[in-house]
């Protein structure tokens, strides 16, 4: 039996040759190089899957709830893959250019045997050969593949082997360089799911991230093995499917958290939940709508301000406020998520019908330069064409004007603003409140 | 002439049984605090049980505390000059078996002329009133007085006291508990030696609440006092105080965990919206809000309620990492933090969402993963959507403080001032019992949120000159008599204690108390291993009853046959902190029944014959 043969391929792609040239990892920039490409990765699957769960309509639904279980997982390992980065003397970069255009592959990924993945309303067929074929799990020996890789815990794979090489070549004491001006962050809490972040600051510890982050998805586990039972975080005593066919903690069992498995479970499910009739992998162009157009540039500018605070918020904070508490995480948790309920309920045509639609959706673009005072003007301009609309507004009081930066370290500039005021947008989203 | 008043402390003592017949600890009066023994020592782990194994009851502890002019309470004690001597009064009975059945929240505000009674075949006045357990009244005074029984045979004479009949299976009950004092003069409660039993040939309990022909030893009553001084230049030689009450509940067998709602927590919220007595709070049917309203402090508002949801995990299974929290971030009120606050009361089930799991708009499972007042209701098919809350979540009193928290009006440092907060011993007894959810409960059940009962923050109105039989009805105008508190609880105890483990709500599987009633524990570490590292790593959490691995098995995570509780209560483990107060580590001590087999604690006993689960009946 061969090797591919463990793989399923739900893409219906043809199964790409394993091995294709791989050159190990055998230089620090290399190595830095790898990990940042595996941030970029893990990066790029979350506006996918973010799209497709804000279209589906009932929040409780376990097709929302697995996806959205992934997603926090996803952000997880991109925290874990920022750690080692800066374990290893990065610096993680989430903006500019690293922010992903859709549709497009995963970075450096097999363009034959990896899917193209795109911003896409929910669907069966979205779990099955999009998020399924993003998730699929290496095949226990898989080898490792640094580009090129047809499963991303090949992509893991070679991370890990490149930190051991480098190790042995240069001494641990010379691959073990922190960033003197990066942070590592083992604080950030995104969700009930994800995991423990581990600082990495040795051999075992970069390995132990890199299990964490290829075990709960991307894995190259085999499947009989069970998780490490006393993980204290993440694995053990998390809720989900039982084997007992109940729903309930998990006492150590490992088939409940593979990705490729959660995302099984909905694509073979007899119904499917209701989704906002988006359209996939949207363009501003293509909006006729002048509210929908005005809500996507408020979402890009949140957005833009969430990646930037959440780069700031690797590096050391000198006595600034921490970016993530302060911004990224409202952001994330609460403005972002409700500007993109909004703009799936905003018909593509002025005289749409946003139960018809088509709707926009957002696009997941990045704004130079954005600052949080961009933001609220965003927001304000929103306000007014809604309100024309007869909607109502989203900011609930009128929003103090920003205080003036204090003295924070350049990059940290563009974020001075106070999250306050724009906090209550969540209770106006409801679908009721837009009068849809 | 100074103007003296005199108080007792705790307004509601807990006392809870134990079968050991006169070793006994003093209840814990800080939240989250360990019993005393009777020396004043803390109790270690050995001291949960008597010389023989027995489980040991927990006294109720009763101070007299008297403030002249207005100054701050000092404690009056045999050893106070010019005392003469203190005598202290008590009352207990167990009126269970003549009440209603208990319905989830039925009866809260009235019980419909078609709810059921127990033991609804004994029908005349009289019959009902032998359903009563009721010795009569006792009094005690002096310092480590010989113990004063509520027994069968010491009735007092003339009064009209009743037992239940001799010979109850599988144990008889003869006793409600005793009276004691200690050195100087302070009153301890002892209540029942935890016996439940049956008049039926071959007992049985088919349900969690309402068994009939069944009791149970706990009980309830009002504690008064009188103080005889030596000589009266100051006013009258005797001072008659009362307003004090006494409840004996199931045992505590995690002290150190507190619930999320605390009795003192529901009883404050009946203070704070019903009476009325902290208009800073709420007043003219306004809660202060917003920053010229209530501040909370929030080393003693906010920070408690977060370290409660902290220690959960310890004794439930549930994923400890977002039940930790950094509490130097959750208690800056940095206006920049607001948004993070924000999200976190954002997770929080807010008032008028007890029926609410998953929070419509966000995805977010909302907090706390509870079972409900109405979680029984909502379990059945077709009684769904007249569930009026299938879980629990905070008081309005307790929301309303973390939502000021949350807009970052709140106190950084220091605590509550003394004389606003009331008593710190009747809230650190009360911090340590459950608020909810009520179904019917551990100690006290909804009657805790009917103003109707109370005569004074967290004072328990008692009817005056009781002097038996005691009435088979509810005149709370009247005063609440000896039993009145405690007779909805399930009867017997065991039974409700037993079955409210987990809860299954619409494919979900919900805790119950775990902070009272644990579910997962972990045990203890290999001698050899424990803390040779910073910090060794936890084993696997494992069933503290039953097993654990098929969540529809009938001995999941309890006993398969409640009857195993009447027999076994006594033999179950205590969580214990063998960490610190910082890095705790809580695991299972003091256990004396064997794991059941195929349990993930059973380690010994695979292929073994199971010893046979029967208790020693005396």
């Amino acid at each position: 039996m061969t090797e591919q043969c463990l793989l399923e391929r739900p893409q219906g792609k043809a199964a790409a040759p394993l091995s294709v040239a791989y050159t190990p990892i055998s230089t620090l920039p290399d190595l830095r190089a790898a990990a940042q490409l595996a941030i970029q990765v893990e990066f790029t699957t979350v506006p996918a899957y973010l799209t497709a769960l804000y279209s589906i309509t009932d929040k409780g639904s376990a097709a929302y709830q697995a996806l959205r279980s992934v997603v926090v997982e996803e952000m997880f390992h991109l925290n874990q893959a920022a750690n080692i980065l800066i374990g290893i003397g990065g610096q993680p970069k989430l903006t500019g250019s690293v922010v992903p255009v859709y549709p497009a592959y995963l970075p450096s990924a097999s363009t034959t045997a990896t899917p193209y993945v795109g911003l896409y309303r929910a669907s069966q067929a979205v779990f099955r050969n999009v998020f399924m074929a993003i998730e699929t799990p290496a095949p226990f020996t898989a080898p490792p593949q640094g580009s090129d890789y047809q499963t991303i815990g090949q992509l893991y794979k070679a991370l890990s082997d490149g930190i051991e090489r480098c190790v042995d070549q240069y001494g641990a004491d010379k691959v073990f360089v922190e960033n003197p001006a990066a942070e590592q962050r083992t604080d950030i809490y995104l969700g009930k799911f994800g995991g423990k972040a581990v600082k990495v600051t040795d051999l075992d510890s970069a390995q132990l991230g890199i299990q964490q982050i290829v075990q709960q998805g991307e894995g190259a586990v085999n499947p009989t093995h069970p998780l490490v039972p006393q993980q204290p975080y993440g694995a053990y005593e998390h809720y989900g499917a039982r084997t007992d066919g109940t729903y309930g903690p998990i006492l150590g069992t490992p088939y409940e958290l593979s990705h490729y498995y959660k995302f099984l479970r909905v694509a073979d499910a007899p119904d499917f939940p209701d989704t906002l009739p988006i359209v996939s992998n949207p363009r501003v162009s293509d909006f006729a709508n002048a509210t929908a157009v005005q809500a996507v540039k408020a979402f890009n500018i949140g957005y833009s301000v969430m990646l930037q605070s959440l780069e700031a918020s690797f590096t050391k904070a000198g006595g600034a406020a921490d970016s993530y508490f302060t911004l990224a995480l409202p952001l994330m948790h609460n403005q972002l998520p409700t500007l993109a309920n909004l703009v799936m309920q905003l018909p593509v045509f002025p005289d749409g019908d946003p139960t018809v639609g088509p709707n926009a959706a957002p696009t997941f673009e990045y704004v130079e330069d954005a600052s949080f005072d961009d933001f609220l003007a965003a927001l304000q301009a929103l306000d007014k064409l809604l309100a024309g609309q007869g909607l109502p507004a989203l900011l609930v009081a009128p929003v103090a004007p920003p205080a003036p930066p204090g003295p924070a370290p350049k990059h940290r500039e563009a974020l001075h603003g106070v999250i306050d005021g724009v906090r209550t947008l969540k209770s106006r989203s409801d679908a009721t409140g837009l009068g849809l | 002439m100074s103007n003296t008043v005199y108080s007792i402390v705790p307004a509601i003592g807990i006392a809870r049984v134990g079968n050991a017949p006169t070793a006994f600890y003093i209840g814990p009066e800080t939240e989250g605090g360990l019993p005393t023994l009777p020396d004043g020592r803390t109790v270690g782990e050995q001291d949960f049980r008597d010389d023989e194994g027995r489980l040991c009851r927990q006294a109720a502890r009763f101070r007299l505390m008297r403030s002249v002019d207005g100054g701050p309470p000092e404690e009056v004690t045999l050893k106070s000059e010019g005392v003469a001597s203190i005598r202290w009064y008590v009352h207990l009975a167990n009126k269970k078996s003549s009440w209603y059945e208990f319905q989830t929240s039925k009866g809260e505000d009235g019980y419909a002329s078609n709810h059921p009674l127990r033991n609804a075949d004994r029908t005349s006045a009289e019959e009902r009133r032998a359903l009563i357990i009721d010795a009569g009244p006792r009094s005690i005074e002096g310092s480590d007085a010989p113990a004063e029984h509520f027994s069968r045979d010491t009735i007092p004479p003339g009064y009209a006291g009743s037992f239940p009949p001799e010979g109850l299976k599988p144990y008889p009950i003869d006793t409600l508990g005793e009276l004691r004092t200690d050195e100087e003069g302070r009153l301890l409660v002892l209540g029942g030696l935890g016996h439940s039993g049956s008049d039926r040939p071959s007992p049985h309990i088919g349900q969690y609440a309402n068994n009939d022909g069944w009791w149970d030893d706990t009980s309830d009553g009002p504690v008064s006092v009188k103080i005889s001084l030596l000589d009266d230049e100051d006013g009258p030689p005797d001072v008659e105080v009362g307003g004090a009450w006494v409840m004996v509940g199931p045992p505590s067998y995690a002290p150190q965990i507190p619930n999320l709602v605390t009795l003192y927590d529901t009883i404050f919220d009946v203070v704070v919206r019903k009476q009325g007595l902290r208009p800073d709070l709420f007043a003219d049917g306004m809660w202060k809000t917003g920053p010229t309203g209530y501040k909370p402090f929030f080393e003693t508002d906010i920070k408690p309620i977060f370290e409660r949801v902290a220690r959960y995990p310890w004794v439930a299974a549930i994923p400890p990492k977002p039940h930790s929290f950094d509490f130097a971030r959750l208690g800056d009120p940095d206006p920049k933090l607001n948004g993070f606050r924000a999200y976190i009361l954002d997770i929080i089930r807010p008032p008028g969402a007890d029926n609410v799991l998953v929070n419509a708009s966000t995805g977010a499972t909302a907090m706390p993963y509870l079972a409900g007042d109405d979680a029984l209701g909502a379990s059945k098919p077709g009684t769904v959507t007249v569930a009026t809350s299938k879980y629990l979540r905070l008081t309005d009193t307790q929301y309303f403080l973390l939502q000021q928290w949350a807009d970052g009006w709140f106190i950084k440092q220091g605590a509550e001032p003394a004389g606003t907060a009331g008593d710190p011993v009747t809230r650190g007894v009360l911090a340590n019992c459950v608020g909810g959810a009520f179904s019917p409960g551990i100690e006290m059940t909804w009657i805790s949120r009917n103003p109707a009962i109370y005569d004074g923050p967290f004072r328990i109105k008692a009817r005056p000159d009781v002097s038996g039989p005691l009435s088979l009805g509810f005149d709370p105008a009247a005063g609440m008599e000896p039993g009145d508190v405690s007779r909805y609880m399930a009867v017997p105890w065991q039974a409700d204690f037993n079955e409210c483990s987990s809860q299954p709500i619409e494919g979900r599987i919900l805790w119950w108390w775990p902070a009272q009633r644990p579910e997962f524990v972990y045990l203890p570490p290999d001698p050899q291993t424990l803390r040779v590292e910073p910090s060794p790593a936890l084993g696997p959490q494992v069933s503290w009853i039953g097993t654990e691995y098929n969540q529809k098995a009938d001995d999941y995570i309890q006993f398969a046959d409640d009857l195993d509780m009447v027999k076994l209560w006594d033999q179950l483990g205590f969580v214990f902190n063998i960490g610190s107060a910082d890095d705790p580590y809580f695991v299972e001590v003091a256990r004396r029944l064997p794991r059941t087999p195929g349990s993930q604690g059973d380690t010994a006993g695979i292929g073994e014959p199971a010893r046979p689960l029967v208790a020693d009946v005396p």
